[in-house]
């Protein structure tokens, strides 16, 4: 019977190991003796008495743990505006090189979709092939060190110089899915297979949630630097866009290296400076992408009139914008919610 | 004072309080002191005691004190203790079951039900 004893309170330690942190602090030993007191006396009223004592914790155990949460969950929306005040005021990055480190990503991108411009310049039959070639690698050659930095970052555990090297990378990675099941699909084919490009979509979709959640739980300041590297490559994407046809506007495309440099100037005013600069940055941030959205619907809205097709500007603004907000308000949450459930 | 707006307690709530009422016990004390209070009516589990122990807690009913025994593992037990407020509470809501009791009695013999 002893061992039915240890036993049935292992498994009770494990199930009071599910409340939150702070009530696991202050009562989780409380309980485990509670219980083992309980199922020791049970055992005078034999077999019966003892799963009598089982049955009555386990009826009552979700409903406890429900308003345990429900409890922290009011004590975390506080936490919430604690956080957004006070909590990591003055988390800045330190070094300088770190910094510029950190600020790198935009003007990289924005620097590789300018060198295409200037390389192929033509509609892409108009050029020669090798032409081509040396402008999508001039274009893609960035991208691809963003996209190892990125990878390198995540491996790295979210270093705060890689926050937003990560968010480029990984909203880069699901643009350059979407444009190719897109290229592919003009010619009715997959990229793989249905059920392929559907899973590999998924995959890094879930992806990006995942990497949103791990910032998020290190507070809204991590989580807005990744969220800003999602605006980067959706913003700088959108750009490279009005240089397909039947646009070819490479001309335009040529404004990317600036507003990459503007963009990593921003950056950078977000790791080094306060809570203020933090907000002046995602402000910025919104002016670059509603500016660069007039001018892109000023190049696509006569051929979309022209064939009745809707605008793509107002969901990109909400999207952009989005992009923007999802970090900071994920953090907003999610720091608290670590509190709650880890107490750190 | 008045604590109108805290009542009426819940029967769990009630019967803990009143099971502090003689004095500090620690949680199984008060779990096993319930249910004889009851009659084995109210049957607390542990995650409804401590869940409720932590509300009363919190609105400072009771107090958690370290108490003087110790457990088989040589570790303190914690007790807990009713309050003044935690006390006045209490009071209120007796008063208020013995109002509720009184009108009863009353309306009952007036319809001659009693």
């Amino acid at each position: 019977m002893n061992a039915t004893l240890e036993r049935l309170s292992r498994v009770y330690a494990w199930m009071t190991a599910l409340y939150p942190y702070e009530y696991r602090r202050v009562f989780s030993y409380e309980m485990q003796s509670v219980f083992r007191d309980r199922l020791a006396d049970s055992l005078d009223r034999g077999r019966w008495g003892l799963w009598g004592v089982v049955y009555s914790e386990l009826r009552d155990w979700p409903a406890a743990v429900f308003q345990a949460y429900w409890s922290a969950i009011g004590a975390m929306l506080w936490r919430s505006i604690m956080s957004l005040l006070f909590e990591d005021k003055h988390w800045r990055i330190q070094e300088r090189r770190q910094a510029l480190v950190a600020s790198l990503p935009p003007v990289l991108l924005g620097c590789g979709i300018t060198l295409g411009a200037l390389v192929i310049r033509n509609p892409w039959y108009a050029d020669p092939r090798w032409r081509l070639y040396a402008g999508v690698l001039v274009t893609l050659v960035p991208g691809g060190v963003v996209a190892l930095g990125g990878t390198w970052a995540t491996l790295k555990r979210f270093p705060s110089w890689g926050y937003s090297w990560i968010g480029t990378a990984a909203m880069g990675c699901l643009m350059f899915v979407k444009t190719m099941v897109e290229e592919r699909a003009d010619e009715g084919l997959p990229m793989i297979s249905p059920v392929a490009d559907t899973l590999i979509a998924g995959v890094v979709v879930l992806g990006i949630a995942v990497l949103l959640g791990l910032a998020a739980w290190r507070g809204w300041r991590h989580a807005g630097l990744l969220s800003l590297g999602f605006t980067i490559a959706i913003s700088l994407g959108t750009l490279q866009a009005v240089t397909a046809a039947p646009f070819n506007r490479y001309d335009i495309a040529l404004s990317a290296a600036p507003l990459g440099l503007v963009m990593s100037l921003l950056l950078y005013l977000y790791v080094r400076k306060g809570d203020a600069g933090r907000l002046a940055a995602m402000a910025g941030y919104c002016l670059l992408n509603t500016a660069m959205l007039l001018v892109a619907r000023s190049i696509w809205q006569p051929w979309l009139s022209e064939r009745g097709l809707p605008s793509p500007v107002v969901p990109l603004f909400v999207l952009l914008t989005g992009a923007v907000l999802v970090g900071p308000v994920a953090g907003l949450v999610g720091r608290p919610l670590r509190r709650v459930i880890r107490g750190s | 004072m008045d604590y109108q707006d805290q009542l009426p307690l819940s029967e769990a709530v009630f019967f803990i309080l009143l099971s502090l009422l003689p004095g500090p016990k620690h949680g199984y004390a008060i779990m096993k002191d319930v249910e004889a209070l009851s009659d084995t009516r109210v049957r607390l589990s542990t995650g409804t005691l401590y869940g409720a122990l932590k509300r009363l807690l919190e609105s400072g009913w009771v107090r958690r004190d370290a108490g003087d025994g110790a457990n088989e593992s040589g570790r303190q037990r914690k007790e807990y203790a009713l309050t003044r407020l935690g006390r006045a509470i209490l009071e209120a809501e007796t008063g208020r079951l013995e109002k509720l009791v009184a009108i009863t009695q009353e309306r009952a013999s007036e319809e001659g039900w009693l």
